[in-house]
C-alpha cells in the first residue's frame, strides 16, 4: 500500500491515463473525471494537514525506497512545514484553476491530460526529497506547461511557451549539474535531502559559494528574479486563465521554496556571503515590478508585473536569514498563491465578457456588476498588504526581520510598498468607477465563477485575522531552518 | 564450454535464412511472408546465443573472442536487427518481387557486425567491417529509381570507401609494428614496450577513423544526413544504431582493452571530438526542414554524447553503454514513428497538425523525441545523466558543460517536430485521412515506447548486464 504522499503525487497522473481512456467527444466525461481526481488531490491533502503532528519537528509521513541502486537514487518524499502549505495550496488551487477551466473549450480532452501531469510535476516537487528525485518532478512540469501555453494561449501563445520553456531549461540544466555536484563532492555520496542537511557543511569556501549560486540560478529563473524575469509577463499574459492562476500560484513557488529547501540549509555560508545581494535583488525586484505594472496599460500583464513585485518581499525575507522573515517569507508565498490566484481568476471573468484585456476599455463596473466589483476590490485590497488581509502578514514579517539585519534594504522595499498601493488603487479605479462605457452591460458573474473565488477569500480573511492558523504549520520547520544559519 | 561449431550457431542460421530469403524471393512470395521469415531468423539466431561467456576461450585460432562483451553486442545486433525487420515488415517498401534481397542484406550486414564483434583478429575485423560496409552502400540506394536514393548511395560508398582505405593501411601499419593482427599478441607487444610511437600513433589514428565513420563522429559525420535520408526508413533507423554500436565496440575491443595502444594526449582529443560531435549534430539539426535529416542529425549528436562517456576513460564506459542500449530503442521508436506518420520527404510542414490525424502516433513519438532530448522521467534522461555523472566524477567539468550546454540546444529541433504536431493547423485545407499503422508497426512501437519508460523507471536489468561487460 503506497503512503499517502505517494497517493497524492499520483493520483493525478492516474487521472491523466483515465482521461486518455475517455473518447475526445465526451467533453462533460473528462471534466468531471479531472474533477473528481482533483478532489481527491484535495481530500487527501486536507487529511495530511489534519495528521500533521506540529510538535514534531523535521519530516512526516516519509517514504524512502531504493530506486536506481546503482546510482544511490532514492526514491525519498516527505512533508514538513515548509511544504506542507505549498501542498495545500498547489492541491487547493488544482480544484480551482479545474473549475475556471470551463472557458476551454477546445481539444479538451489534451488539455487535462497535460494539467492532471502538471500537477503530479507540481505536488512532487514539493514533496520530494531526494535531489534527483526533485530533478525529475521539476522537470516534469516544463513539458505540460510548453502545451498550455503553446495551444490554448493568447495571440503571441507560440512565443511565450518557447521563451519560458527555455529559460527555466537553462536553469534547470545548471541545477542538474549542480545536483551531481554536490553528490560527487560529499562523503559519504547520498542525494537524500534530509541527510545532506547534515553534511553539507563539507562544502566549503568558493565550492560553496559556486553550488549556491548553480542552484540560486535556477531557482531565480523560476521565482523569477530580476533580470531573469522576463519570460514572466509574456507567458502569463498567453497563457488561459486556469494556466495563469496555476504559473503565478504554484510555479513561482517552486524557485521560492527550492531556496528555502536547498539554499538555506546546504549553503548557509555563501546565503550569508550573498544576503545582501539577495536582498538588494529583492528590493529591485519589488520597486521594478511595480514601477512596470504601472506602466501596462493590459489588465492581466499588470497583475503579473505585480507578481514580481511581490516576490521581491519573499526574496527579502530569505535574505533576512532570521526567524521573522524567513516565517514572513514561506508565508508570503501562501499567501501570493490565494491572491494572485484569485486576481488572475477575476482577470479572466472579466476578460471572459470583453474579450479585451485593456484597462482603457473599462469603467464604471461596480453598478453594472457588484459582485464583480466586491470581488476585485477585496483582492486588490489584500494585494496591496491591507492590514486584516492576509498580504499584510507576510510582507510585515518580511520587512521585520529583514529591519533587523539589513535595514537599509528595509527602507527601500517601503518605497516598493508604497508603489503596490498604489498600483492596485488605480486598478480599481479604472475598472470599477467612474463613467460606465457606453453600451457596455455584462452579466454579473455566475455561481461557478464565484465558487471559484470565494475559498480564496474566505482563506485570505482568515490568514489576515489571524496569521497562526499558517505560522502555527511552519513555525517548527522554520525553526530548524535557523538553527542551520 | 561452448564447443567452437555452437558459437557460431547463430552467424550460421543468420547465413541459412539470408540465402533463404534471396530464393524464396525468386518465387514469388509476398513482400510480408519474407519479412516473415527473417524476422523468425533472427528469433532463431537470438535464441542460439550462448547464454553466458566463456573468457579466453580460443575459437578458430583466436580469430574470435569468446567474452561478456562481444556475447552482449551480438545480442543488441540482433535486437536493432529485429526492431529493423519489423519496421521493413510495416513499411509499404519495397515490393515483392525487390524483397528477397532486401531482407538478404539486412541479414548478412547483421552477421557480419555479429562476427566484428566477436573478432580477436584484425584482419577479422576489417573483412568484416567490409562485408558491413558493401552491404550497406547497396541497401542506402535500395529505391534504385530514387535520385535521392542513389546519391545516398553513392555518397556513402565514396565516404565509406576512404575511410575503410584509411583503417587498412592502419592495419597494414599495425602489422609491420607488431608482426602480428592478433590482438592478444599486439597487446603483449604493446605491454613488453619499445614501440615506435610516431608509427604506433599514425596506424591507431588510421584504424580509429575507420571506426570513427561507423559511428558517425565527426568529422566522419557528413555522410549521414544525405545517406539517412535517401535510404529507406528502416535502413536508415538500423545505420542509426546498429553499425554506430559496432563502431564504439570496437573501439573499446582495440583501444581502450590496450590502452598502451593510444597516446597519451589521447583523452583531451577524445574529449574534443565528444564535443564536436555533439555540437555539430546539434547545430546543423537546427535548420533541416526534413524530420527525417533532423533525426539523421539528432544521431550524430547522440553519438557525441555516447562518446562523451567512452572519452572519460574506462569509468565512462558503462554510461556510453548504458546510453548506447536505451538510444536503441528510443531512436529506433523515434525513426519508426516518423517513417509510419510522414508522407513523401516527410517535410516539416507534413507533420503539421499530426496530433488530430493520428493522436496516439503523435504522442508516441513525442515521447520518443522527448527522450531523445532527456526529458526526465523517460529513458534518454538516465542514460545523459549517467554521462555527465561520470563526466564531473572525473573531472571533466568542460565535458559535463558541453553536454549539459547541447541538450538544451537539442530541445530546440526536438520541439520544434512536436509544435508542428501539437500546435500547428495543418497546411492544406482539405481534410486530411486518419492515418493507420499497421499491426507489425504498432507492435515496433509499443516495443520501444515500453522499454523508453520502463528503463526509464527500473534501469537495473541493464546496469547489471553492463557491470557484468565492464567489471
Amino acid at each position: 500500500m503506497p503512503s499517502i504522499l505517494t497517493l497524492i503525487i499520483f493520483l493525478p497522473l492516474v487521472g491523466a491515463l483515465a482521461i486518455a481512456f475517455i473518447p475526445s467527444g465526451r467533453e462533460k466525461a473528462i471534466r468531471l473525471t479531472a474533477f473528481a481526481f482533483n478532489a481527491a488531490v484535495l481530500a487527501l491533502a486536507g487529511i495530511i494537514v489534519g495528521r500533521f503532528d506540529r510538535s514534531v519537528p523535521g519530516i512526516q509521513f516519509l517514504e524512502h525506497h531504493l530506486w536506481i541502486p546503482q546510482a544511490g537514487i532514492h526514491y525519498t518524499v516527505g512533508i514538513d512545514g515548509i511544504s506542507l502549505g505549498l501542498v495545500f495550496l498547489t492541491a487547493l488551487l488544482g480544484v480551482i484553476a479545474g473549475l475556471a477551466s470551463n472557458g476551454i473549450k477546445t481539444r479538451v480532452k489534451e488539455y487535462f491530460l497535460f494539467y492532471q501531469i502538471l500537477m503530479t510535476g507540481m505536488l512532487g516537487t514539493f514533496l520530494a526529497l531526494d535531489l534527483v528525485v526533485f530533478y525529475i518532478f521539476w522537470e516534469t512540469v516544463l513539458i505540460p506547461m510548453f502545451f498550455l501555453i503553446g495551444i490554448w494561449g493568447g495571440p503571441r501563445r507560440e512565443y511565450a511557451a518557447w521563451k519560458f520553456f527555455f529559460y527555466t531549461l537553462a536553469g534547470s540544466v545548471v541545477m542538474l549539474l549542480a545536483i551531481l555536484a554536490i553528490f560527487i563532492f560529499i562523503k559519504p555520496h547520498t542525494f537524500n535531502m534530509i541527510a545532506l542537511k547534515q553534511l553539507a557543511p563539507q562544502l566549503t569556501g568558493n565550492i560553496q559559494n559556486i553550488l549556491f549560486l548553480m542552484f540560486f540560478f535556477a531557482f531565480a529563473i523560476k521565482i523569477p528574479v530580476f533580470p531573469f524575469h522576463t519570460w514572466l509577463p509574456d507567458a502569463h499574459v498567453e497563457a488561459p486563465t486556469p494556466v495563469s492562476v496555476l504559473l503565478a500560484g504554484v510555479l513561482l513557488k517552486m524557485g521560492t521554496y527550492g531556496l528555502l529547501r536547498v539554499c538555506v540549509p546546504y549553503f548557509p555560508l555563501a546565503m550569508q556571503t550573498f544576503a545582501w545581494s539577495l536582498g538588494f535583488l529583492g528590493v529591485i525586484n519589488l520597486i521594478y515590478g511595480a514601477c512596470a505594472a504601472f506602466a501596462q496599460t493590459d489588465f492581466k500583464k499588470m497583475i503579473a508585473y505585480s507578481s514580481v513585485s511581490h516576490m521581491g518581499f519573499v526574496l527579502l525575507g530569505v535574505a533576512a536569514m532570521n526567524s521573522a522573515g524567513l516565517n514572513g517569507s514561506l508565508l508570503e508565498m501562501f499567501n501570493h498563491g490565494i491572491i494572485t490566484g484569485a486576481m488572475f481568476l477575476l482577470v479572466g471573468v472579466i476578460y471572459d465578457r470583453a474579450h479585451t484585456r485593456e484597462l482603457s476599455a473599462f469603467g464604471g463596473l461596480s453598478t453594472s456588476m457588484p459582485r464583480y466589483a466586491f470581488f476585485l476590490t477585496f483582492m486588490a485590497l489584500a494585494s496591496l498588504g491591507l492590514p486584516g488581509l492576509s498580504g499584510f502578514v507576510g510582507e510585515f514579517l518580511s520587512i521585520v526581520g529583514v529591519f533587523s539585519t539589513l535595514p537599509a534594504l528595509a527602507v527601500f522595499s517601503a518605497i516598493g510598498l508604497i508603489a503596490v498601493v498604489a498600483l492596485f488603487l488605480i486598478v480599481i479605479k479604472k475598472v470599477l468607477w467612474g463613467r460606465a462605457k457606453e453600451g457596455v452591460i455584462w452579466p454579473d458573474m455566475t455561481g461557478i465563477e464565484i465558487a471559484a473565488v470565494l475559498p480564496l477569500v474566505v482563506i485570505t480573511l482568515a490568514v489576515g485575522f489571524y496569521p497562526e492558523v499558517i505560522l502555527k504549520f511552519q513555525k517548527t520547520a522554520i525553526d530548524i531552518l535557523v538553527n542551520f544559519i | 564450454m561452448t564447443s567452437v561449431m555452437t558459437f557460431i550457431y547463430p552467424e550460421l542460421i543468420l547465413v541459412t535464412g539470408a540465402l533463404l530469403v534471396l530464393m524464396t524471393g525468386a518465387f514469388g512470395l509476398k513482400r510480408r511472408t519474407i519479412g516473415l521469415i527473417a524476422f523468425l531468423t533472427v528469433l532463431a539466431a537470438a535464441l542460439a546465443l550462448p547464454g553466458t561467456a566463456d573468457v579466453h576461450q580460443i575459437i578458430f585460432s583466436r580469430m574470435l573472442i569468446n567474452d561478456v562483451l562481444g556475447l552482449s553486442m551480438r545480442y543488441f545486433i540482433l535486437l536493432a536487427l529485429g526492431l529493423a525487420v519489423l519496421m521493413a515488415i510495416a513499411t509499404s517498401w519495397p515490393d515483392d518481387s525487390d524483397a528477397g534481397e532486401y531482407y538478404f542484406f539486412l541479414l548478412i550486414a547483421a552477421v557480419s557486425m555479429t562476427l566484428a564483434v566477436t573478432a580477436g583478429n584484425l584482419m577479422v575485423i576489417y573483412l568484416t567491417v567490409e562485408t558491413l560496409s558493401i552491404v550497406s552502400y547497396l541497401l542506402a540506394c535500395f529505391y534504385c529509381k530514387d535520385l535521392f536514393s542513389t546519391e545516398a548511395g553513392l555518397k556513402y560508398f565514396l565516404f565509406g570507401a576512404l575511410s575503410t582505405g584509411l583503417m587498412l593501411y592502419g592495419i597494414s601499419l599495425a602489422y609491420g609494428i607488431f608482426h602480428s593482427l592478433d590482438l592478444s599478441v599486439i597487446g603483449g607487444v604493446l605491454a613488453a614496450g619499445n614501440v615506435n610511437s610516431l608509427l604506433l600513433i599514425t596506424a591507431a589514428v588510421l584504424i580509429f577513423a575507420g571506426l570513427a565513420f561507423k559511428a558517425s563522429l565527426v568529422p566522419f559525420h557528413m555522410w549521414v544526413a544525405d545517406v539517412y535520408e535517401g535510404a529507406p526508413w528502416p535502413v536508415a533507423a538500423f545505420f542509426s544504431i546498429g553499425p554506430k554500436a559496432l563502431g564504439f565496440a570496437l573501439m573499446v575491443r582495440i583501444f581502450l582493452s590496450y590502452p598502451a595502444f593510444m597516446h597519451s594526449g589521447w583523452g583531451a582529443v577524445a574529449v574534443f571530438l565528444a564535443i564536436a560531435t555533439m555540437t555539430a549534430g546539434n547545430l546543423a539539426a537546427f535548420h533541416q526542414s526534413s524530420v527525417k535529416r533532423v533525426l539523421a542529425f539528432s544521431s550524430v549528436a547522440q553519438a557525441g554524447y555516447i562518446f562523451a562517456g567512452m572519452a572519460t576513460g574506462s569509468l565512462g564506459l558503462k554510461a556510453a553503454f548504458f546510453y548506447i542500449v536505451i538510444y536503441a530503442f528510443m531512436n529506433m521508436g523515434a525513426f519508426a514513428s516518423a517513417a509510419f506518420l510522414s508522407t513523401g520527404r516527410s517535410t516539416l510542414e507534413s507533420f503539421q497538425g499530426l496530433s488530430r490525424r493520428s493522436p496516439s502516433g503523435a504522442l508516441i513519438f513525442s515521447i520518443f523525441l522527448l527522450s531523445l532530448a532527456g526529458l526526465p522521467p523517460l529513458a534518454g534522461f538516465l542514460a545523459k545523466f549517467f554521462v555527465v555523472w561520470t563526466a564531473l566524477e572525473t573531472r571533466h567539468f568542460v565535458l559535463a558543460g558541453a553536454v549539459m550546454a547541447n541538450s538544451v540546444i537539442a530541445f530546440f529541433y526536438y520541439l520544434k517536430i512536436i509544435k508542428a504536431m501539437y500546435f500547428d493547423q495543418p497546411s492544406t485545407t482539405e481534410p486530411l485521412s486518419a492515418i493507420n499503422i499497421p499491426l507489425t508497426g504498432k507492435l515496433l512501437l509499443v516495443i520501444c515506447l515500453l522499454m523508453v519508460i520502463y528503463l526509464g523507471i527500473h534501469p537495473q536489468p541493464v546496469m547489471n548486464i553492463l557491470l557484468s561487460v565492464f567489471k
